[in-house]
Parts: C-alpha cells; structure tokens; sequence
C-alpha cells in the first residue's frame, strides 16, 4: 500500500467522519442538555432529502437547495419537540425513545404515501465529482468541501456555545438543569433553542450527506442516525468531545475496512465496523471520553 | 408428590401460577372464539395471535423485568426463523435453493419440535455471548447497542447468500404451527415468563430496574440477573421466531427489521411492559389492529362507500397507538397488574387453601449470613489514607476511618466536607483515588459495591433509595441473602407488617426509612452505614430509630457508622465521633471530647460562641 493511496483514504475518511461528526454533534447536544435520545433525528436528514428534491423540482441552485433543506430541518426539530417531547415533559428515558421511535415511524410512513416508496435522484453540481492532484495525491473536491463545511460548522457551534449568552445558558442547562432553572434560565426558551441547533445540525450535516448520497427515500435517515447513536455510545454517552471523537473514528474504521476488505466481505463492511465497536466497548464500556461523575446518592 | 409441589412453590410463585393459569384461560377461550366456527381466515388469525404472545411474552421477559428497552431482540427471532428453514424445509427443495449449503445443513430433516428446540438454544447461546458485552455498558448506551445488533444480524441474513439466499428469501417450510400447537406454546411462554418475573433472579432483576445504585448496594449482581434475563429472553425469541416461521412458510430478511420490532414494541407498551398479562393483551389488541387494517387496504366497500386503498395504513395506526398510550396511560393498559391481581379473590382462596408458608416470599434459600467473618477484636473496617478528587474538586484528601464491632461511629461535618464521599468509598459506590479500605480481611477498596454489601456491609441512603413498585416485603427479599423467616420477624420488630403487600411508594416518609433500615438489615451485616438516617423525623420518631440502632450494635455486634445533621441523635449514641471538614478529619474521639474541641467549636460556630454540647441546635443549624 503506497503512501499516496492511504493519504487519500485518510481525506476521505476526515471527510465521511466530519459528516457523521456534525450529526453526532446534533443528537448528542441535546442528549446532554436534556437527556433525551431523539430516534426521529434521522427523519430530519430525511426531510432535507427531500426539501432539496422539491427545491430542485423547483429551479433552484444547489446553494439555495441546501440553505432551504437546512432552515427546514431546524423548524422541524423545533416543531418535533413541541408535537412530541413537550406533551410528555417529565416522561423518562425510555418512554421518551419509544415515542420518538413512533415519531420515526409516522414521519416514514408519511414519505412514503404523500411522496414514494422510491428513491429521488437529486441533482449535485459538477464540480463536487471534479479532483484535484495535490502532489502525487487525488483528493476529490466534495472530500474537500465536505471537510471545509463540517468544520467550519463545528466552530461555529464552539463559538455559539463558549461566547454567546444563549450558549451559556444551554451549557448551563446540561451541567444541571434544575439549578439552572433556579437561576433564571427560561427552560421554556433553552429547551427549543436546543431543538432548534440539534436541527440546524441534522440539516448542515444532512445537506452533506445528501451531496455524498445524491438521492433520497424515505428510509434515507436510517443509517446517519444509526452512525451518530454509535459516535455517541463510542465517544462516551453525555461527552460533546467524545462525539466528535466517536464520528471520527468510525468514519475512518468504516473507509479503511471499505478499502482494506478483500472483495467477498464488503458487504459486511458496515456489519465488522459495528462488532469493532462493540469490541472496544467491552474493554472500555463507559466510551472512549466517558468520565466519572460524582455519584448523588 | 403434593408434599414437594408444597416445598418446592411459596405462596408468590404459586400466585404467579394461578396468573398465569387465568391468562391461559383467557388464550384459550380467544383461540375457541376464533378456530371454532371453522373458518379458515379466523383460525389463520389466532394463529397469529398466538404466535406474536410467544414473540411479545419473549421480549417482555427483558425488557419488562429489566427496564431496558431492547430494538435487538427481532435479531433472534430473525435467527431463529432461518435456523428453522434450514432444518425443516424439505431436502428436495432444499437442494434447488440452497445448492451451496455446507454437507451437514444440506442433509438434515428435522421435525417442528426439535427446529424449534434447536433454534431456542441456538439463540440463547448467541444471547450469552451478546449479552456478556450488553450488560456492561451504561443503560443508555445498552438501547443503541441493541439496535446495532439489529443492523448486523440483518446485514448477515441478507448477505450470506448460501445459507439465506439473501433478498430473494426462502420457501416451502412445513407448516407445522397449527391453531392446537400455536396455543400449547403461547401458553408455556406465558408460564414461563410467569414465573420467571417471581424467581428469585426475576424479583433481583426488577429491584435493578427500580433503582439500579440501590440494588448494588444490596448486594445483587446486577450484570448477572440482567445477563440470566437476556440470555433466557433471547433463547425464548428464538423458539418464537422458529414457531413464526413454521406458520408463514416463506420469508426474507426484510421481516426482522424494524416493521417487526415496532408491532412488538407497540404490543408491550399499549399492553403494559412490566406485565405478561400486559403483553397479551397488547398483542390482542395490535393484531385485531393489524388484521383490520389490512383488510381496508386491500379496499373495502360499507354500503355505497368504497373506502381508497391506503397503504402504510397499519404503521400509522400503532404509531398513533403508541404516542397516544405514552400520553394518557404511560404504564400501559393494564399497568403492572397481573392476571390474578384482576381476580383477587382467586388468588387469595387458592394461597389460603396451600396452609403453611403463606405470605413467604421467594428468594435464595436459606444460607449463613454471607461471608460474614467471626468477630474480631480489632477493628472490623479500615479506611487509611482515601483520597478521591472529581474533577479538579477534592472531595477527601487523606482520610482515615476504623469502626470496631459493636461500636456506633458517628461522622458530621458541614456540607461538602466530603462525607457521602466517604460513605461511598466505604460502600464501594466509588473507587477512590488512593487509599485503601479492609473488612475482616478483605481487601474491598475496589469494590464492586454488590460485592462489598454481600461481604457483609451494608448502607441506607441519603435520599430514601427504595424499589419504588415493589411490594414492601419484595423489597427486604430481593436483598442478597435476606431468609424467608427473617422477613416477617424483621417486618414486626419495625411495625410494617400491615404494609407487606403495599408497594414501597405507597408508604410515609418515615416507614421508607424504615424499610430502607430493614432492607439492609436482612443482609445481617457485620457493618451498616446510615446516611442521614433521621433526616426529616421528630424527636420521638429518632428517639425510636435511636433505640433500635443501640440494639443492631448491642445485640448482633454489628458496627455502625452514622452520618446526621442531628447532634443531639449523634452525641447521645455514638460511641465515637469524627468529625470531617474539607476532605480531611479535624477531630476524632467521644462525643465529650469532640464537641469540646476548640478547632470543632472554630469550624462550626466562628470562635467566640460558647462550646458545648447544650450548642447542639445552633451547630446543627449551621450546617
């Protein structure tokens, strides 16, 4: 294996594991804020699908085909913690997955009546199939892009939660939601605020993977949901870092077993990155970043 | 031989019978309605009514005791099926299918009772092997685990085409689940699942879904109940899956996703997922949901009306289901009763007329107090030097603590200065940073917190910590080691004999305290720790709670370690005090010398103030 074909391995598996990072970052924001797991995140990466399907039905580029898909997916998190999650206040864990479970089922069944059970193609510019020759190296220009969009996302969202007060307020809100109540933090606000970037993220992040897939079903969700709950579990369940970490990891283990895997196994590809996973996770179960908390007793 | 059937079944596993007797009735009765008039769309549908309650009582097994929500489980069903299609599928079609088959698979033929048998233990092996990493994973991280194993197992089924055909699926399996079969296995499932939930593992696995700290520290290894439940779960989908798949004949791997897992999940939540009955009712009512909906989806006319074909109609139908049970009835529809809890009188007549052992409860038979060492003359625990830090917060920095048997050791300090810190490392909640803690002679400085309790040290909380839904006696014996004939006597000598049978959240404040005392009595500990044992009772209720924690120390020898606010309780029974202030110890002696020592008046009250013990109210008040 040459230098040159593992550097550009390496691009790609930055690049497929910013996307999942974003994602991650997505689900696990309000997983720490308010202890909720939201099973319908995937369905928002749906709903970017096909916002940009009928966007480009409609005539319009591909850069306002992705601003459309990503403003719609933050006003569906928003409507989905109202409909769903702000009936059921005080629920636990479990109750709370089920129904967002549910959710996911409904919103599935609804693509697929309303639109089709068939995938729509979605027409991405030509430039994102383009490559560069950097040295002796191939690096596609969407891996490029990708990147750049990911992470300049991801410090956006740095930048919001470190600087800005609302930031503080949500921080404040996952390191102990009732005293920061106590403190004056509107959780009637925070709470959807939360949503509100959750789905910000499932829409930047989804927008990518739209870009990477270029079509959309009503199952498109699935899998991006399934990598971002894995990223979570892997990185440590609660840690902000231990997702990025987690995505990152798993995107690279998944490019490098694509690469690597004599040809029969592909298939499986997906399958042997999951049992890596749970292989770690028997040697370390609290995650990679997970930590010890004070026990309240 | 009735002599045993006495021996063998106390009054909770009996009761647990008579439940699962009324259920089996009722499965009985549903499938008469059905088969009976002879038509062959109805029997097809008890059919599949029978078959979900095998599949739903499976999962409810895990899920229901447990409380950990599982998306996995479809897996072994999956496994179970194919395992079946394999054996049974006639070996003429067999070969057209499947020309790649390895020898061994291409040559057997086995009956429905040996396939599903076969599948059963196929997939609680695969269940030992998943579960063993499951269980130790945080609970959270357990719900997306099991859903990876829904990925994985559908990945294989889909892509090992010469054991699965992949896609196309496989056919011309017998059909060997016939409307008497079908019933005979729902209602062995429903025993089973009966029973279990009674066992003892059952009674320590639902203690752990109630609160998971508190059933540590009483002892019970929770990775392992939760891996015995897993495991027996897993194999009961399995021999589910098997019995599904001898009804439907042909299927693919498309119907163990996430269709199938929702239509389960719908049945235990609308049912009610701690209950079996629950289950079975759930399942009654996703069925006829089902098999209605899909007759409007095939078009229906009502009189002049002609009803549009809609499609996805069902998926619909349960999700709606589902949110709306969540909503109003989040316990589902019959709540954690069972059937015999609908009926009382029949259970009540049935364990009267059983004469002795009458209101004993199930648990491990009756052992020596476990590991529980000769009293020695020296100290009994040891703690030197713990240190432990959270974060860049010092919680102890050096502490040492020795408790002698029989002795009553009391610790205060003001908040934060690290005494439920303390109780935790002792209790091996959590391992400290350095330091080391000794019982007998026992190293138990790393817990883990079971093992501490079953070596003989048990702890109350703060905070009540009580299995909120048990019944008062279940709390006391799902403690590891409480015998049968120490809970009554334990239930009289603190006066909650009339409240056996409430659930623990039923009763006041003071009886939870109580009952959180008596929880961890019955594990006859050679140490007990207290944490704010008063907290929140008057003078006359501590004064009680006082005499009995004179006679725990006075007449078993057990020491006794208290943490209070309440320095009139402490100074008048601990026979020693340490005082704790900023992680390390200020002082430490008898009540006399440590309320007169200067550095203990500084700490609580400011110098200035007068000292004493008659300061008690103000120094408790300053806390």
């Amino acid at each position: 294996m040459s230098f040159d074909a593992f550097a550009q391995q390496l691009i790609n598996a930055l690049s497929l594991g910013s996307i999942y990072a974003v994602l991650a970052l997505g689900l696990a924001m309000v997983y720490s804020t308010l202890g909720i797991l939201n099973f319908a995140y995937g369905e928002l990466i749906t709903i970017v699908g096909y916002t940009m399907f009928f966007a480009s039905e409609a005539g319009m580029p591909f850069i306002l085909m992705a601003a459309l898909g990503i403003v719609v997916a933050g006003a569906a998190s928003v409507a989905m913690q109202a409909v769903i999650f702000r009936p059921l206040r005080g629920a636990n864990f479990v109750t709370l997955l089920f129904a967002s479970f549910a959710l996911s089922q409904v919103l599935q069944g609804l693509f697929r009546q309303a639109i089709s059970p068939r995938s729509k193609g979605i027409p991405t510019p030509d430039l994102f199939s383009d490559f560069i020759q950097i040295g002796a190296v191939r690096v596609g220009v969407l891996a490029l892009i990708t990147l750049a969009v990911a992470l300049s996302t991801m410090a956006v969202l740095l930048l919001f939660m470190r600087r800005s007060r609302a930031g503080l307020q949500m921080r404040a809100a996952a390191q102990d939601l009732t005293t920061a109540r106590i403190l004056g933090v509107r959780t009637d606000r925070v709470i959807p605020l939360a949503f509100l970037v959750s789905g910000l993220m499932a829409g930047v992040g989804g927008v990518l993977w739209i870009a990477r897939t270029t079509s959309v079903n009503p199952g498109t969700g699935f899998t991006p949901i399934l990598v971002a709950f894995v990223a979570i579990v892997l990185g440590g369940l609660g840690s902000i870092p231990g997702a990025v970490i987690g995505a990152f990891a798993f995107g690279a283990l998944e490019i490098m077993l694509q690469a690597y895997l004599p040809g029969a196994i592909v298939p499986f590809q997906f399958a042997i990155a999951l049992v890596a996973v749970a292989v770690v996770l028997v040697v370390r179960p609290q995650g990679l970043l997970g930590h010890e908390v004070e026990v309240k007793v | 031989m009735t002599r045993l059937w006495r021996l063998s079944l106390d009054a909770s596993s009996r009761s647990a019978l008579v439940g699962a007797g009324l259920t089996a009735l009722l499965l009985v009765a549903l499938s008469a309605l059905l088969v009976l008039p002879g038509d062959r769309g109805l029997s097809g549908t008890a059919v599949v009514l029978l078959v979900s309650i095998t599949l739903v009582t499976s999962l409810q097994v895990f899920i229901g005791n447990s409380g950990i929500l599982s998306f996995g489980h479809v897996a072994f069903m999956g496994v179970g099926a194919y395992v079946t299609a394999l054996l049974t599928i006639p070996l003429a079609i067999r070969q057209t299918q499947l020309p790649d088959l390895p020898p061994i698979l291409a040559g057997i033929e086995l009956g429905g009772l040996s396939a599903v048998l076969v599948a059963g233990t196929v997939c609680a092996v695969l269940g030992v092997i998943v579960g063993a990493t499951l269980v130790r994973m945080p609970v959270n991280a357990v719900v997306m685990a099991t859903l990876a194993l829904l990925i994985v197992v559908f990945t294989v089924l889909l892509n090992w085409q010469s054991l699965t055909r992949g896609g196309q699926g496989v056919f011309g399996i017998p059909r060997l689940t016939t409307p008497p079969v079908a019933l005979g296995a729902a209602i062995l499932f429903v025993v089973v699942a009966r029973l279990f939930k009674s066992s003892g593992v059952g009674l320590r696995l639902r203690a752990s879904r109630e609160d998971e700290l508190a059933a540590r520290a009483a002892g019970i290894d929770v990775p392992r109940v939760r891996l015995v439940s897993f495991t027996l779960s897993a194999g009961m989908m399995g021999a589910a899956g098997s019995l599904w798949a001898l009804n439907v004949l042909a299927f693919d791997p498309d119907q163990f996703s996430f269709a199938m897992t929702f239509a389960l999940l719908a049945m235990l939540v609308v049912g009610g997922k701690e209950s079996v009955l629950g289950g079975v009712v759930g399942a009654v009512i996703v069925v006829v949901i089902t098999e209605l909906l899909s007759r409007v989806e095939q078009g229906v006319t009502i009189g002049t009306f002609e009803l549009p074909r809609i499609t996805g109609t069902v998926q619909f139908a349960l999700a709606a289901l589902i949110i709306a049970s969540l909503i109003w009835r989040p316990d589902g529809l019959v709540g954690r009763r069972e059937a015999e809890d609908l009926v009382p009188w029949i259970r009540k007549w049935f364990v009267r007329s059983r004469g002795p052992g009458v209101g004993s409860v199930p648990g491990p038979a009756p052992v020596p107090a476990p590991g529980r060492a000769p009293l020695p003359d020296g100290p009994l625990l040891t703690g030197t030097g713990i240190a432990k830090a959270f974060g860049g917060i010092r919680a102890l920095a050096g502490v040492d603590v020795e408790v002698r048997p029989g002795e009553i050791l009391g610790i205060i300090g003001p908040n934060g200065s690290g005494k439920s810190t303390l109780l935790n490392v002792l209790s091996g909640i959590t391992t400290p940073d350095a330091g080391r803690v000794i019982l007998g002679d026992e190293d138990i400085t790393a817990g883990p917190s079971h093992r501490t309790a079953r070596l003989g040290l048990t702890r109350t909380f703060q905070n009540i910590r009580l299995f909120d839904h048990l019944t008062v006696r279940e709390n006391i014996a799902a403690a590891h080691g409480a015998r049968l004939e120490d809970v009554d006597r334990l239930l009289g000598a603190f006066d909650l004999t009339a409240h056996a049978d409430s659930a623990a959240d039923t009763l006041s404040y003071g009886q939870q305290r109580r009952l959180e005392i008596l929880r961890a009595l019955a594990m006859r500990p050679s140490v007990m720790l207290l944490d704010e044992p008063a907290a929140g009772m008057n003078e006359v209720e501590s004064d009680v709670l006082m005499e009995s924690i004179r006679a725990i120390a006075r007449d078993d020898g057990c020491a006794v370690i208290i943490v209070d606010h309440d320095l009139r309780l402490i100074t008048r029974l601990c026979d020693r005090i340490q005082v704790l202030e900023t992680g390390q110890t200020l002082a430490v002696g008898t009540p006399a010398a440590v309320v007169a020592d200067p550095a203990v008046v500084a700490a609580y009250l400011g110098t200035g103030h007068g000292s004493g013990p008659t300061t008690s109210t103000a120094m408790a008040a300053g806390e």
